[in-house]
């Protein structure tokens, strides 16, 4: 048996124990004298968050299949046990040896929201890797961020030694023979390493890049400081979903994730192009699985894991072209085995509804729409293309089929908003309420009360989308707009069967600072982890003030990175990065929405010329 | 088909709870591949159900759980089966086909464990006394909760030995007529008497060294005092869910001071149920 990093007394006083011991079936125990790279991969957040994230399972499997490197994982220790191993000083061990982090060649961390930005320093501090690469030595892993995040990596690129922009597929099996070829060889030093990574395409090195700034505080130029570092980096496109490696063994955890079932994705990107969605412009082009891989997956999958119940993933499921063929197939091979079947990113139509009825309690569970925006307006703005008509005829055929629980999601301060625009949030929800005593008069046939659930979340312009010069709101604008809802709803006639829940807004202000903030927030980010900010994605854990402080101390103004208004030359701290949607689409759709308000098709209706075809896959193929 | 399973529970394991124990269990039956009956409904999983909970930490080598199978299979093709899929710490004992129509659950009567302890826990026995309260022995001297392994002030401190054990349990229940002590749940307390709960009690030079390395293979660095020098208590006690006796709660009654996880070592060693001739028999032959 491994020794655990942890001792009976300390995993007897913490919450959660099972998060820490690693030891989970078709976890991967390999001999450390038999590899030549040891990689950590880091999900910045509590374990049962960590696991439910595919990204990494995907690249656990793909770099595990290599004999020569051992990939594990770590996730942030919950504050109770953080605090234990700094006073103990423990370092920060990964779960499947049980070995410390410093140990390890890479430390890979994914970056899958803004609001992990301090528990990636909780990780390197707990490793005893220091914060800045330029402080690192030629023994300190080298640390590598990938994932949606790195598409704008300013805010943490001093925290970095490299990132990776686009699939991890295509080139880390370069980038692991490079830094095994130089060990070998003796030729190794963390600088020669990293100029030669630089080469690899879709590989950005911060290190070798400098910035220069406006008086205005806009940047004047961002621009290569070594000879022979690319000024552009490429994000690197997977064309082959297909032969693609998935995993099909996935780590089975003990403790429950969130995401405690088998996850299938069978399609990456989508094909819709709504204006505020960075996973819809940054995984361009739609890429779709094939069935006989599909079916080859989901049946591998549930014989072995033992998981009770499968999910589709992708960010629009409705939009996969054999869906119907593959849940006839999945409901027929579930039905057998006894397993559930849930369908998120649904649209909600006659043929879901169908689906659905088939595979869940009608009862029990509720739909959810995702109209985003209450008027048709701004769902315009979005190029949301979703009409009330949609709406409404779904709601009408849910409640047909038995449903009475229906959950809309919105967002609240997109562009061009009005008050008009936010009470016809309430105003949506009291005609799907009204439509179900409309369509179902009788009230014995009915079932009682319907429910109408509405959620807004405030809206965050994010880098590589059409919305990315928006505006944003302070947190006490935000709250005005939600209490105009709130008010609103009160006073629909229905308003017994609405519930609202907003999202809370100070963290909303500080993500966007950091989707598009630049090379000087970094200092920020520092301060706020030194001063006890951590699991800021946590509303327990968030600290506000100590936020306000970290801008003081660091004399960093928030509001030019929020309230600013962009002007369309500017250059953007991400400009570097080239994700394959061209500049000038993205301009264009930004005139589209706030000017024409109009709406561009779908790249299945219609190619709007973005950039991707470049590709040669998915959707545009032949093009 | 029903069927009963013994399993032991040790290593990084024993720090996974119950729930996620059966949760874990459900999903290495479904990799198994055996024939399952599962409940009727939306959400069917297999008809499984466990003797009795295990507190996080503890180790054991008599777990039980049942469940059943719609189609006969051999047991030692279940045991290979259920063998196959389980993680570290997870041995499939034995399999038998349940005679009883009773869960595990409701048979169960009675547990037997090995108790041990952590180093630098130091008992006393103040003979001159008879009173039952908790003043009547002197308390450790330097247990402290968060570090049970640091010593405080200057004692010399004896760890806890064979000796005194046997004057503790030959005072308080050999030649004792009753062990009361005050149980607290959440809404009231009560007066319990352990001594009718107290089925047998011996202490042991040492804990036996094969089953100490099989299943606390860790106990040198997590400071327990297993060597072959260090004793032990065997004891089998009522396990009825009504008057469930933990091993925790009548080391407290002996010594006067409590006892938690990270000062007291737990084994169990097997679990019981009662006959129509009143024995107790292990639940994998009941």
């Amino acid at each position: 048996m491994r020794k655990l990093a942890l001792t009976d007394d300390i995993l007897m006083q913490i919450e959660e124990p099972g998060r820490y011991i690693g030891n989970e079936i078709n976890s991967i125990v390999k001999d450390k004298s038999q590899v030549s790279l040891r990689f950590a991969f880091c999900f910045p957040d509590v374990y049962e968050i960590g696991m439910s994230h595919l990204g990494i399972q995907i690249l656990y499997e793909m770099f595990n299949r290599r004999s020569d490197v051992w990939c594990e994982r770590v996730y942030s220790p919950w504050p109770d046990l953080a605090e234990i191993m700094k006073e103990k000083q423990i370092p920060l061990f990964a779960l499947e040896s049980q070995d410390p982090i410093k140990d390890f060649d890479f430390l890979g961390i994914t970056l899958q929201y803004e609001m992990c930005y301090t528990n990636i320093l909780q990780a390197l501090d707990l490793s005893g890797i220091p914060f800045h690469a330029s402080d690192r030595s030629d023994n300190d892993p080298l640390v590598i961020g990938g994932g949606p995040c790195a598409y704008n990596p300013e805010p943490i690129a001093e925290f970095f030694d490299l990132f990776y922009i686009g699939d991890g597929e295509i080139q880390y099996n370069a980038l692991f023979d490079l830094y095994i070829s130089m060990r070998k060889s003796g030729s190794y030093s963390r600088r020669e390493f990293l100029k030669a990574a630089a080469q690899i395409p879709g590989i950005y090195v911060p290190l070798f890049y400098d910035t220069e700034y406006n008086a205005d505080g806009t940047i004047k130029r961002f621009f290569p400081t070594e000879e022979g570092v690319p000024a552009v980096i490429k994000r690197q496109v997977d064309s082959d979903m297909d032969s693609a490696p998935y995993p099909a063994k996935p780590v089975i955890p003990y403790v429950r994730a969130t995401q405690d079932r088998v996850v299938l994705e069978v399609m990456r990107g989508c094909i819709r192009g709504c204006r505020f969605c960075q996973a819809g412009m940054v995984y361009r082009p739609c890429r779709q699985k094939s069935l006989d891989v599909l079916k080859k997956y989901a049946v591998a999958m549930l014989e072995n894991t033992g998981f009770d119940e499968i999910s589709l993933s992708s960010l629009s499921t409705s939009d996969f072209e054999e869906l119907p063929e593959f849940l006839d197939f999945l409901i027929d091979e579930c039905e057998k085995r006894k397993i559930n079947i849930t369908l998120p990113s649904l649209r909600i139509d006659a043929f879901s509804l169908d689906v659905m009825s088939r595979v869940q309690d009608v009862k029990k569970s509720s739909l959810t729409f995702a109209p985003e925006a209450g008027s048709q307006r701004i769902r315009d703005v979005i190029n949301k293309g979703l009409t009330v008509d949609d709406i409404m005829n779904g709601a009408r055929e849910a409640f047909l089929g038995g449903w009475k629980n229906v959950k809309l999601y919105f967002m609240l301060g997109l562009p061009t908003e009005t008050e008009d625009d936010m009470r016809a949030i309430p105003d949506l929800a009291q005609d799907i309420a009204h439509l179900y005593y409309e369509t179902l008069p009788d009230k014995s046939t009915r079932g009682g009360r319907c429910q109408i659930t509405i959620s807004t979340s405030f809206f965050v312009p994010k880098p590589f989308t059409p919305l990315q010069w928006a505006v944003m709101y302070p947190a006490e604008e935000y709250l005005h707009r939600a209490s105009v809802v709130n008010h609103r709803m009160k006073e629909e006639p229905n308003h017994k069967c609405l519930s609202y829940q907003w999202h809370e807004a100070k963290t909303t202000v500080l993500e966007g600072i950091f989707a598009r903030g630049d090379r000087r927030v970094a200092p920020v980010i520092e301060y706020a982890y030194n001063h006890g900010c951590v699991f800021d994605a946590w509303n327990e854990f968030f600290h506000p003030e100590i936020w306000d402080e970290a801008f003081k101390a660091c004399g960093v103004d928030p509001d030019f990175y929020t309230f600013r208004e962009r002007d369309i030359s500017e250059i953007l701290p991400w400009d570097f990065i080239d994700i394959g949607v061209s500049r000038k689409f993205l301009e264009n759709e930004w005139k589209r929405a706030v000017s024409d308000q109009s709406v561009t098709p779908n790249c299945r209706q219609k190619c709007s010329g973005c950039g991707c075809t470049q590709y040669k896959t998915g959707v545009c193929y032949g093009r | 088909m029903d069927v009963r399973v013994r399993f032991t529970k040790y290593g990084p394991i024993k720090y996974v709870g119950h729930l996620d124990l059966m949760r874990y269990f459900q999903k290495a039956l479904r990799r198994s591949g055996l024939p399952l009956s599962f409940t009727k409904g939306f959400s069917p999983h297999p008809i499984l159900s466990f003797a009795s909970p295990l507190g996080v930490g503890i180790t054991s080598e008599g777990e039980y759980m049942d469940f059943s199978l719609d189609e006969e299979v051999p047991l030692s093709e279940i045991r290979a089966k259920l063998n196959a899929e389980e993680a570290y710490g997870v041995e499939i004992l034995s399999v038998t086909e349940r005679k009883s129509t009773k869960k595990a659950m409701a048979e169960l009567a009675a547990a037997s464990y090995l108790v041990y302890f952590k180093k630098n826990i130091h008992l006393e026995n103040d003979t001159k006394s008879n009173d039952l309260n908790e003043n009547s022995f002197k308390d450790f001297l330097d247990v402290n909760e968060h570090s049970s392994f640091s010593k405080k002030g200057n004692s010399d401190c004896n760890d806890v030995s064979s000796e005194i054990l046997r004057s503790l349990v030959e005072e308080k229940i050999t030649n004792a007529s009753s062990l009361v002590v005050t149980k607290k749940t959440k809404k009231s307390e009560r007066q319990v008497d352990l001594l009718p709960l107290i089925y047998e009690i011996e202490v042991l030079d040492s804990f036996p060294s094969d089953k100490r390395d099989h299943y606390i293979p860790d106990w040198e660095q997590n400071g327990f005092l297993l060597s072959e020098s260090d004793p032990a208590i065997y004891m089998k006690v009522c396990a009825r869910s009504s008057d469930n006796l933990k091993p925790e709660l009548l080391m407290e009654a002996l010594s006067g001071i409590p006892f938690n996880s990270t000062t007291l070592g737990v084994h169990r060693l097997d679990m019981y149920a009662e006959n129509e001739a009143g024995e107790l028999i292990s639940l994998g032959e009941a």
